[in-house]
């Protein structure tokens, strides 16, 4: 035997000596399955339709079988779910049915080998000969790269994640104590909406006793939905630290809303620890990327960007005055005005307090037609009105968000009023008839802060529905994809106009109208239509 | 469902342009249990022509230009088109490398056609994304891409009958349309490349 023979057979033991599957191998198959990243550092290539190439991560295998590696369905396509007992076990017994809702009708029995495995993923072909359909790629894979992958999806048993026990799932919602009434309207929704489903599941639980295996998976999946109050104190710095004391006392499977202004820290929180935060009242979420956390609007920002865009297209408007409050949303609106609009045209930016004191006004050039507020009604008085409205200013521009009672402040002005709004604003009564029926029964359809019980009640719907579809799969990843496929088909509406989501998708609206009236009996209508700044 | 589908069939047959293999196609999915094995082969591909009408939306292309669709689709070159979203995990990965694959032959032919993708999820997909998914595929500049407005997309998907009430439950298909016609050939399934070489080549007279 020579010595070129002998390597050759070391080489071959190394590969595939169980033993020796380390975290380095298994972090090599974790880039084939996320990025389609070949260990050499070039792209996988594959072929789909029989003579369609594709590399990289145009179709990497987490593109199908998702982060959750649980599998998905789109329309015609039914992608299986990956974890070690599907592959490995055949047909499972147990209460886990790997599979949610959407994805039931398909039955499975796989039982693979490393061989079988490495087959199917080179050339489509399963263990009863079959073959696999063709829009699932054939990769090109060489003997290590395979045996990287397969260590990496070997490495995937399904356990549940933290916050979830044998009979209860454990939710929070974090709030500050910068607005205590807000706070307690929230909780009020949340603590109602919980109860009503653990009313509604008690039933489930018992029939689970009595049921046979087929149905375990079933009646199994079942738990008591437990809501945690995280009261964050004090300054924000300290936060980070209440949370994960919060998180250690009990983990939670998902954080649904939450009301602060300095949201970052909590933001953090959610995607270190992977827990899938849903948060329909955050009115400026951080400018950062995530993934776990799924907020309904990109803020203020966003709103100052579309108002933006709707005066540079408008030829009459040449300079352009800010108002600007002592917080922290009002200055981001306003230098997000500025960032966008400023090298077009002229836009002074003036606080509030100076004005109060001065009249400032007085020295600003001539001819002002608008003047943008971005603040809430009650800092906006009769005097700081009454010296605009002196220097003949025609048009006053302000954010629905930061001004949710725009009413007051319209009936007081009598020239021109424009809104920047993300939210719904026709047909109201139909849209809101479900959610409205459930609030009043509840005695919360007082007309007080409708904007925030709405965007609680269809977060907690989402959650509560999400947790149905996924069963007993008690998988993040598969919760946040399951609220994904979710959103575009639910038939109650938040208070947000268009709502949608997506794979990855960040935030569920994304755009604004500007609504417009020419004088001030008039009721607004659309004068900038839905904008989604790019 | 089935009297959408019902519907559909009635209205196609006063069209007048219809295949019989189309009437065919809509009648038997009101029988049998048909669509619950399609949905697990998903290789299962079915052709027809229909001469879709639709409004005369406007649409924004990558660079964020204003199109109308009747400019768009106006019958000065050939079309293929499809409808995708940017963030789809399955089906359009798959629609996108097959245009992938085959604008590299149309390219190369002395008058190519216009290859067009219009995203079904314009609240997501801003020229910007639009810009990057065409990238992720090495789109040619035969190959365009396009947003819009979300209910004048909801109509398009209506007129070219593909609209399944919401994004993930879109459906693959590909259409294509000659010079010399007003009517689509309408392409449902997932196809090979050669598969959709020839379809184009034999509606172009090639």
């Amino acid at each position: 035997m020579s010595i070129c023979a002998i390597s050759r057979w070391v080489l071959l033991i190394i590969i595939f000596s169980p033993s020796l599957v380390n975290a380095a191998t298994i972090a090599e198959g974790e880039r084939i399955f996320n990025d389609g990243m070949l260990p050499s550092g070039v792209y996988v290539e594959a072929a789909i339709q029989g003579d369609i190439p594709v590399k990289g991560a145009q179709l990497a295998c987490v593109s199908c079988h998702r982060k959750s590696r649980l599998g998905s369905s789109e329309s015609v396509v039914q992608v299986p779910p990956l974890d070690y007992d599907s592959l490995f076990s055949g047909v499972s017994l147990s209460v886990n049915e790997q599979r949610g809702v959407s994805q039931q009708g398909a039955t499975q029995k796989r039982i693979y080998t490393d061989e079988s495995l490495a087959r199917v993923i080179r050339d489509g072909i399963k263990p009863d000969g079959q073959s696999l359909d063709e829009v699932m790629p054939r990769y090109q894979l060489n003997d290590v790269e395979m045996q990287g992958l397969l260590a990496y999806i070997k490495s995937f048993k399904l356990n549940p994640d933290p916050g979830v026990n044998e009979t209860e799932l454990h939710i929070a919602t974090a709030f500050s104590d910068e607005n205590p009434a807000e706070a307690a309207i929230m909780l009020d929704v949340l603590q109602q909406f919980f109860a009503d489903k653990n009313a509604n599941i008690r039933h489930e639980t018992r029939r689970a006793q009595h049921t046979p295996w087929t149905r375990e998976w079933w009646y199994k999946s079942y738990r008591k939905l437990i809501l945690h109050q995280w009261h964050l104190t004090g300054s924000p710095e300290t936060w980070a630290q209440q949370l994960e004391l919060y998180y250690k006392e009990q983990p939670v499977f998902a954080m649904v809303s939450g009301l602060g202004t300095k949201w970052q820290i909590v933001d953090e929180f959610c995607e270190s620890h992977q827990t899938p935060c849903l948060l329909p009242n955050i009115i400026q979420p951080p400018a950062t990327e995530g993934y776990y956390t799924r907020y309904f609007s990109p803020g203020v920002v966003m709103e100052a960007a579309v108002l933006a865009q709707y005066h540079l297209v408008d030829p009459k408007e040449t300079t352009v005055i800010q108002l600007v409050d002592q917080n922290l949303l009002s200055q981001l609106a306003a230098s997000s005005y500025q960032k966008d609009l400023g090298k077009a045209k002229q836009v002074v930016t003036v606080s509030t307090d100076k004005l109060r004191q001065n009249n400032i006004l007085n020295e600003m050039p001539a001819s002002i037609r608008t003047v943008i507020y971005w603040g809430s009604s009650d800092h906006l008085s009769d005097q700081l009105i009454s010296k605009l409205t002196a220097i003949e200013v025609e048009r006053l521009c302000v954010s629905s968000t930061l001004m949710p009672d725009v009413n007051s402040i319209k009936q007081k002005w009598p020239g021109e009023f424009c809104v920047v709004s993300p939210y719904r604003f026709k047909n109201r009564q139909f849209d809101d008839a479900r959610t409205m029926v459930w609030l009043r029964r509840k005695g919360l359809g007082d007309g007080v802060a409708m904007r925030l019980k709405f965007n609680t009640y269809y977060a907690a719907k989402l959650v509560s529905d999400a947790i149905i579809a996924i069963r007993g799969n008690f998988s993040r990843d598969f919760f946040i994809e399951k609220i994904e496929h979710m959103v575009d088909k639910s038939l109650i509406k938040p208070d947000y106009a268009h709502m949608s989501s997506g794979p990855g998708q960040r935030y569920m609206s994304r755009g604004a109208y500007v609504l417009v009236s020419s004088v001030n009996k008039e009721p607004l209508s659309i004068g900038y239509d839905w904008t989604i700044p790019d | 469902m089935k009297i959408l589908l019902l519907n559909s069939v009635i209205l196609l047959m006063f069209s007048g342009f219809v295949t019989a293999a189309s009437v065919e196609r809509h009648a038997s999915m009101n029988e049998d249990h048909s669509k619950h094995k399609a949905s697990l082969h998903t290789n299962h591909v079915e052709r027809y022509t229909v001469p879709y009408q639709y409004a005369d939306i406007s649409l924004v292309d990558s660079d964020g230009l204003v199109v109308s669709a009747n400019d768009l689709f106006s019958n000065d070159k050939p079309i293929v088109l499809n409808f995708i979203f940017t963030t789809c995990t399955t089906i359009c990965p798959v629609l996108s490398a097959t245009f992938s694959q085959l604008q590299k032959t149309l390219n190369e032919l002395d008058i190519p056609p216009k290859m067009v993708s219009i995203s079904i999820d314009p609240e997501q997909d801003t020229p910007a994304r639009l810009r990057e998914y065409a990238k992720k595929f090495d789109a040619l500049p035969l190959w365009s891409f396009y947003t819009g407005k979300s209910s004048d997309i909801v109509n398009l998907q209506r007129s070219f009958d593909i609209y399944r009430g919401n994004k993930v439950n879109h459906i693959p298909v590909t259409f294509m349309r000659n010079t010399t016609d007003t009517r689509w050939l309408r392409i449902d399934g997932f196809v090979s490349n050669a598969e959709l070489l020839s379809e184009y080549k034999s509606l172009v007279g090639m």
